[in-house]
C-alpha cells in the first residue's frame, strides 16, 4: 500500500512540474502585467505572481486542472488584495513609491502615459479597479469577472460603470 | 465582450501593459516548488508509516507500562493561559459607515496552555466563534454550528503563515450578514488566533478540511493572507473601550480605577455612573493620551458605596453633524 502512495504521489508530483512550466510559458509575462496594473509595482506583482504559480504547484492534486489558467488569474487577483491589505497596515500614511515599470531605454512620454494610468487605476477603490483590468486587460466576460471575483453580475456592471467614468475624467488627457 | 464604447480604454490598458517588461524565470519558481518536493515526498509517506508504526509500539509499550502500576503521578497540566478574545459591539453607525454599526472589542479570557504560558489558539479561535462574552453586549458574528479545528503556523519570513482549518457551516455567507460584519467576523478571527499564537503580525490563511470550497462566510479566500488588526486600526476596533472591568465585576466599596482606550475627538473622554437605570451619581471626563487613535484613558470612581451601578464611558460629538457617540458600558457591583 505505501509503494502505490508513493508512486502516485510521484506522478503527482511529475503532472505538476509539467503543467507549471507549460503555464510560465504560456501565462507568466501577462499575469505579471495584470498583477502591476493591480498594484502600481513591478517588484511587488512579480512576488505576488510567482507565489501564485508555487500555491498552484502545491494544490495541482486539489484544483481543477482544466481550468488551471483560469485558477492562477483568480489566485494572482486574490493574492494582489492580499498585498494591497498588508501593505497598507504596515506602511499606513507612508507616501507611494513612484511607478518603477519603465525599462531604463523607453521613450520618457511613454513611461509618464503608463504612470498616469498606473496613478489613476491605484486610485480607484479595491473592486473597480479589479473589474476593469479584468475586462479591458484580460478581456474577461462580465460573467468570467463575476466567477473571478466571487460577485454578481450586477455588481460587475456596476463596478465597470463606475470605474470607467472616474477614469475617463482623471484620464482625459490620455484618453483624447 | 462587445463593448465598443470602450475600446479607447482597452486601448490604453494594453498599451500600458505591454510597457511592462516582466522578469523573473520559471527556474526561481522551480526553485521554490522543489523546497517542498519531490525529494521530500519519495521519503515522506514511508517514512511517515515507519513513524506510525513505531508510535503505535511505543506508545502501546509506554500504556501497558503506565497500566502496570507506574501511576506514579499525573501528567502536569499548564495553567491556562489569559489571552485577547475578540467579539463584536454595536458602536456608532455614523463613524463606522452607516447602518452598519458593529466593530471589535477586545475581551481577555482564560483558556488552555498548549505548553506553559503558551495559548492554545484553537481553544482562543473557538471562543471567538462560539464562546460567551463577558460583556452582555458582545458578541460573535459567526453562524452557530462552526469551529476551528486546527490552527498551526509554519514556514519562515515572509512566508511564514498560521494556516487554520475550520469545520461546520463556515463557507457560506448567512443572507443576514453585511459586509462589514462579514469583513469583522473574519477580523476578529484572525487576530484572536494570531494573538494566542504568540504572533500577532503574522498572517492567517485558511484551509478547508473539506470539500473543493474557497470560501468562507462566502469571501473568497483562496490565495489570500490576513492580518489581524491591532489596536491602532480604527476601521475595525470600537473607538471606545473600558479595559479593566469586566461587566458584572464585583468590587469594594470606595476608589476604583477605571482605565481603558478611545479614539476621540480632542482626546476627550466622557464618564457616568448610573443607578437604577438613568440616575447619575457621578459624571466627569477624562482625557485620552492622544487625540483620535486608540489611546488609553484614565479616572477614579470615588466614594463608591454597596449597590449596583452601570459605568457609561463614551467620546463626544463636537462636530455638530449630529455624528452618534460611541460607548462601552460595564455593570459594576459594589459590596
Amino acid at each position: 500500500m505505501n509503494s502505490i502512495a508513493v508512486i502516485s504521489a510521484e506522478e503527482s508530483v511529475i503532472d505538476a512540474d509539467a503543467a507549471l512550466e507549460d503555464l510560465y510559458a504560456g501565462h507568466y509575462a501577462r499575469l505579471v502585467r495584470l498583477a502591476v496594473l493591480l498594484l502600481r509595482d513591478q517588484a511587488l506583482a512579480e512576488d505576488v505572481v510567482q507565489d501564485s504559480f508555487v500555491a498552484v504547484h502545491q494544490r495541482w492534486r486539489r484544483i481543477d486542472q482544466g481550468s488551471a489558467p483560469a485558477y492562477l488569474a483568480r489566485t494572482v487577483v486574490n493574492r494582489s488584495r492580499s498585498a494591497l491589505r498588508h501593505r497598507s497596515v504596515v506602511a499606513r500614511n507612508r507616501p507611494e513609491p513612484a511607478p518603477d515599470v519603465a525599462p531604463a531605454d523607453a521613450p520618457v512620454i511613454a513611461a509618464e502615459r503608463r504612470g498616469e494610468v498606473l496613478n489613476a487605476l491605484a486610485d480607484l477603490p479595491t473592486r473597480q479597479r479589479e473589474v476593469l483590468v479584468l475586462r479591458y486587460y484580460l478581456d474577461q466576460s462580465e460573467r468570467e469577472i463575476a466567477t473571478t471575483l466571487g460577485i454578481s453580475q450586477g455588481a460587475v456592471k456596476s463596478h465597470a460603470s463606475r470605474g470607467a467614468a472616474s477614469l475617463r475624467q482623471t484620464l482625459s488627457q490620455e484618453l483624447s | 465582450m462587445t463593448d465598443p464604447t470602450n475600446d479607447d480604454l482597452r486601448q490604453l490598458f494594453h498599451e500600458t501593459a505591454a510597457g511592462i517588461r516582466p522578469e523573473g524565470s520559471y527556474e526561481e519558481i522551480r526553485s521554490r516548488t522543489r523546497k517542498v518536493d519531490p525529494m521530500a515526498r519519495r521519503w515522506f509517506l514511508p517514512a511517515m508509516a515507519a513513524a506510525a508504526v513505531m508510535a503505535l509500539v511505543v506508545g502501546g509499550a509506554f500504556y501497558l507500562a503506565l497500566d502496570e502500576g507506574s501511576k506514579s503521578g499525573p501528567a502536569v497540566t499548564p495553567d491556562p493561559v489569559s489571552t485577547e478574545i475578540l467579539y463584536a459591539g454595536v458602536t456608532a453607525g455614523a463613524k463606522a459607515g452607516g447602518p452598519e454599526n458593529h466593530s471589535l472589542f477586545v475581551e481577555k479570557h482564560e483558556v488552555p496552555a498548549l505548553e506553559a504560558g503558551k495559548a492554545d489558539p484553537v481553544a482562543a479561535a473557538n471562543l471567538a466563534i462560539s464562546g460567551t462574552p463577558d460583556d452582555a453586549d458582545y458578541a460573535s458574528l459567526w453562524p452557530a454550528g462552526v469551529s476551528v479545528t486546527s490552527a498551526e503556523a509554519s514556514g519562515t519570513g515572509e512566508d511564514r503563515a498560521i494556516v487554520v482549518r475550520l469545520s461546520g457551516p463556515f463557507q457560506e455567507r448567512p443572507a443576514s450578514m453585511s459586509d462589514r460584519d462579514q469583513m469583522l467576523a473574519i477580523n476578529a478571527l484572525v487576530r484572536t488566533v494570531a494573538v494566542a499564537a504568540g504572533e500577532p503580525d503574522t498572517g492567517v490563511r485558511f484551509e478547508n478540511a473539506v470539500g473543493n470550497g474557497e470560501t468562507v462566510l462566502g469571501e473568497d479566500t483562496l490565495g489570500i493572507t490576513y492580518f489581524g488588526q491591532g489596536d491602532d486600526d480604527l476601521a475595525t476596533r470600537a473607538p471606545v473601550q473600558i479595559t479593566n472591568l469586566t461587566d458584572g465585576q464585583t468590587v469594594p466599596p470606595g476608589t476604583l480605577t477605571v482605565k481603558g482606550v478611545a479614539a476621540a475627538f480632542e482626546a476627550n473622554v466622557g464618564w457616568a455612573l448610573y443607578v437604577g437605570g438613568d440616575a447619575v451619581v457621578q459624571s466627569g471626563f477624562a482625557t485620552a493620551a492622544e487625540c483620535c487613535v486608540l489611546a488609553p484613558y484614565s479616572f477614579e470612581l470615588k466614594d463608591l458605596e454597596p449597590g449596583t451601578y452601570t459605568l457609561l464611558v463614551h467620546d463626544t460629538d463636537e462636530s455638530g453633524e449630529g455624528l452618534a457617540v460611541n460607548q462601552d458600558s460595564k455593570e459594576i457591583v459594589v459590596q
